[in-house]
């Protein structure tokens, strides 16, 4: 019990905050290590004509170009690699009559400098910025230690998601076969919280195939009928379901629903069914099976693009309303996407913040946008403390029993919002991959 | 649905040519011809406005090549393009919403879009020329290696910016707020206007003579702003011919008439200009950083097409006040295409006793003549959103106007036409658009409406 308690709401930001925390300390070290190599200094002269860089030769390292644009016209300076197409770095749009600061890492190679007047046309002033062998063992050593600190933290979250989300489903699956339907309603949002915490990486893991333990407990029978080219309520495509949204089709029917299980026996076989493919991923994730990629193991990818993940599965399926299509409990999914994105960034924030403070700001505002908009949608608590959400389809158009999508123009103006909130966070976190891998 | 599909299904407005060979009639070509004598042209007419002579003359819209997808106009200038620039064959519009709740965060979004408008105008890729495989690209992709299309890409502002609904300074802008926007549009008979598609906080058009490019433009400006503003509404117009030569003919709207003669002429100098389309220093002294811009005012009319198709031609041409294959005014007795541009002469005897072109047509109503010589630059559009539940095609024509002051530009011949005008019957308004129009982007300048900002 102390357990179940553990893995609800107030846990997650718990963990969130150690996650955070323990990457705050590794600042300090990097710091020094900073210290320790130079930042180069370049100065950038502009003209309308003209665009010139000195010294127009630098040991690698950190750089720091101080721009000043002296011309008539907004200005874009840009660092390109060898091939002249790439961009390393670039500063758009410096005002006429303004100066600008860049600051970027430069690898040992050839670049080139240029401007480009109003952001258009053909490059002016393209010149050659040689940079030679320096400092930049520190600062790539540095940032390796920071890339395993977030792959290790990230993988621990993956871990302890699995093993609460374990008990949180057995406890669920106990409930449901042994007719406690209110209870058994009342846990399955919080028990599917820590898959859909996980939801990107729990995906991909397979122990045949890839994917294939995401099929077995999350397929919706949306996805399933169209694939057989069959009805939702066909037979042939009920038979073939297994998982959460089964149980979820069966639990919340209204008492004519083509979706109820047939038998008390039908209903522990669906439910064995789920906390033995629960188990297998927890067996997975921990080392004791192997799946077909051989051992879990995380990479820096994973990390670096699972909150953007974690957010196309907000856009796409959440605040529609498609993934809780029987029991609409889509606001609980919504906020452990979230959650999950949270963590995710949390575990390379520092290497975002260190390469481009302005898009960590961004997504770390953003984040708080999106829970305040989700805050709003709390209705309650249980008796131990839990926030319960409102039912969406009362608050949201969605689908219903599987049926029919709402109208494009149908969408409410919570739905606006979540939406534009959403759309806001995503476009900086689609850049986190960007920013992070190497 | 995209203009292409239009196109590609043939829904595009029908040329003066083939409706002549539609009617097994001989007549020959109708070319457009541009006349200097002050002409009447009816509201419902799609622009015929003759804006690349003004536009050459002015040095602000000279195009660098002749071919229309090869067509590229100056971003900068004295006035913005798009308003003067020959009317390009697709227009997508859109209104966004403000979402920034800071000054400093409006002007970054506003010069973020000027960036890219920049770019995209001259046919270059947002964002530049990046090759970042971690990253998603800066830009969408979908018009790489595409020409420019004489892409334009013009900004407006409307009253939800300078003030929220309870009259609340929204970016310390409110005391430059111009006197039309706080005065507002009035309202008029027989509208049935939607509010989530009017208005609007920021407005963009985009028209270009490749619909992709259009498409392109608009998704990567609303890319750019997710976080700053949303969008509210968009609307995707059809129906230039794609030859911007003065020889093009007169389009047609959705009601088969070519009545867009002009109310402003291609050879109007800019004195006439001055009167009728830029906003002057005399004109509002708090927003003197609208000198030398314009308003904006746009209406989404629906058009009743299956109800207009059974009206015989007789009263077709009645209710218009022209003739239906030739355009010239009904004032003119056994009419050619050479009288297209013929003078109304609301005077002339009719056979029933009554003058020729009846008093509640169209052009008696809505013309210049009229109107104490009101006059404005049209540059509309016809538009197809699919259809109803009922399947009856939801179109008409998507009007936009350039105007000095519309209290005095726009809205008493809107007034006269809704209450008198028998083409009323056929029409209802659906969404209604007033946005002031900064004057163009200067050499230097940063970001669109700058002097607002100054």
């Amino acid at each position: 019990m102390k357990n179940t308690k553990y893995l609800l709401v107030p846990a997650t930001f718990a963990l969130t905050l150690s996650l955070a925390s323990c990457a705050d300390n590794p600042q300090a070290s990097s710091g020094a290590s900073a210290s320790a190599g130079d930042t180069h200094k370049v100065t950038v002269d502009i003209t309308d004509d003209t665009c010139t860089t000195n010294p127009s030769q630098i040991p690698s390292g950190k750089v720091e170009f101080s721009i000043s644009n002296k011309g008539t016209k907004p200005n874009e300076f840009e660092i390109l690699t060898e091939n002249k197409l790439q961009i390393a770095s670039e500063k758009e749009n410096i005002g006429p009559g303004t100066t600008a600061e860049l600051t970027t890492a430069l690898k040992q190679g050839t670049y080139y400098t240029a401007c480009k007047p109003n952001m258009v046309g053909n490059f002016v002033g393209l010149s050659e910025l040689e940079v030679s062998q320096g400092d930049d063992v520190d600062v790539s050593e540095d940032t390796k230690a920071a890339e395993d600190r977030a792959i290790a933290g990230y993988t621990s979250y993956v871990k302890d998601q699995t093993g609460q989300l374990l008990t949180a489903t057995q406890e669920f699956a106990q409930a449901y076969t042994s007719g406690e339907v209110e209870k058994a309603k009342t846990l399955y949002p919080l028990a599917r919280q820590h898959y859909e915490r996980i939801e990107p990486t729990a995906e991909a893991f397979g122990i045949e195939e890839a994917g294939d333990l995401d099929a077995a407990l999350d397929a919706r029978v949306q996805d399933l009928s169209t694939d057989a080219h069959k009805e939702p309520t066909d037979p042939e495509v009920l038979k073939g379901w297994t998982g959460w949204h089964r149980i979820e089709a069966d639990l919340f029917g209204n008492d004519d629903s083509p979706f109820h299980f047939a038998s008390d026996e039908e209903r522990q076989q669906a439910a064995d069914d789920l906390t033995e493919n629960t188990q297998k991923l927890y067996d997975l994730v921990y080392g004791q099976i192997k799946g077909v990629d051989g051992d879990f193991e995380l990479k820096l990818a994973d990390v670096a693009t699972g909150a953007s993940s974690l957010l196309e599965e907000v856009a796409k399926s959440k605040i529609v309303g498609e993934e809780e299509t029987f029991s609409h409990t889509d606001m609980y999914d919504f906020r452990a996407n979230v959650e999950g994105a949270e963590v995710a960034y949390g575990n390379v924030a520092d290497l975002v913040r260190k390469k481009d403070p302005a898009l960590a700001e961004s997504i770390e505002s953003n984040i708080e946008t999106v829970k305040a908009l989700i805050e709003e949608q709390v209705s309650g608590r249980t008796d131990d403390g839990t926030e319960t959400f409102r039912d969406y389809s009362l608050v949201a158009a969605v689908q219903k029993d599987a049926g029919e999508a709402p109208d494009a123009s149908a969408y409410t103006e919570t739905q606006r919002k979540f939406s534009d909130a959403v759309n806001a966070l995503s476009e900086p976190l689609s850049k986190i991959a960007g920013t992070v891998l190497h | 649905m995209s203009a292409h599909e239009h196109a590609g299904n043939g829904i595009k407005a029908v040329t003066g040519d083939e409706a002549v060979s539609a009617g097994g009639r001989d007549r020959g070509f109708t070319r457009r011809r541009l006349v200097g004598a002050a002409g009447v042209a009816g509201l419902m007419g799609v622009s015929g406005f003759g804006g690349e002579v003004l536009g050459r003359r002015r040095g602000l819209d000279a195009a660098s090549a002749s071919s229309p997808d090869e067509l590229r106009y100056p971003f900068r200038g004295e006035v913005q393009q798009g308003i003067l620039t020959p009317a390009q064959d697709t227009m997508y519009t859109v209104a966004y919403t403000v979402t920034t709740r800071n000054r400093d965060g409006l002007r970054r979004l506003l010069t973020a879009w000027t960036s890219a408008s920049e770019k995209m105008v001259a046919g270059e890729p947002v964002g530049g020329a990046e090759n970042d495989v971690e990253l998603p690209p800066s830009d969408t992709g979908e018009v790489w290696g595409y020409p420019p299309s004489g892409l334009t890409i013009t900004f407006g502002f409307g009253r939800s910016l300078f003030v929220d609904e309870h009259g609340g300074d929204r970016f310390g802008l409110k005391d430059r707020m111009p006197r039309v926007l706080a005065d507002g549009v009035p309202k008029f008979a027989n509208e049935a206007l939607r509010a989530a598609a009017s208005d609007g906080d920021i407005l963009i058009q985009t028209c270009s003579n490749d619909p992709q490019v259009c498409v392109h433009a608009v998704r990567n400006l609303t890319r750019i702003a997710f976080g700053s503003a949303t969008l509210k509404w968009g609307q995707i117009g059809y129906g230039r011919s794609s030859s911007t030569s003065k020889e093009q003919r007169t389009p047609r709207n959705l009601l088969g008439f070519k009545d867009g003669t002009a109310n402003l002429k291609a050879e109007d100098d800019a004195e006439l200009l001055r009167r009728h389309v830029w906003v002057q220093p005399e004109d509002d002294a708090a927003a003197s950083w609208l000198n030398g811009g314009t308003y904006v005012v746009a209406r989404k009319i629906h058009m009743h097409l299956e109800v207009w198709d059974r009206v015989r031609l007789s009263e077709q041409q009645e209710v218009i006040g022209r003739d239906k294959y030739h355009g010239a005014p009904l004032s003119v007795s056994d009419p050619q295409d050479s009288d297209e541009f013929a003078r109304p002469d609301f005077a002339a005897p009719g056979r029933d006793g009554g003058t020729a072109i009846p008093a509640d047509s169209h052009v008696a109503v809505v013309g210049a003549d009229n109107n104490q010589g009101v006059r404005m630059l049209r540059r509309s559009y016809n538009y197809t959103d699919g259809n109803d539940s009922l399947g009856r095609l939801d179109a008409g024509m998507f009007f936009v106007a350039f105007v000095r002051d519309p209290r005095t530009g726009f809205y008493p011949v809107l007034k006269k036409m809704t209450e008198k005008d028998a083409l009323t019957e056929y029409l209802q308004h659906q969404a209604s658009a007033l946005f002031a129009v900064p004057p163009g982007i200067r050499e230097g300048d940063a970001l669109v409406g700058q002097r607002l900002f100054e």
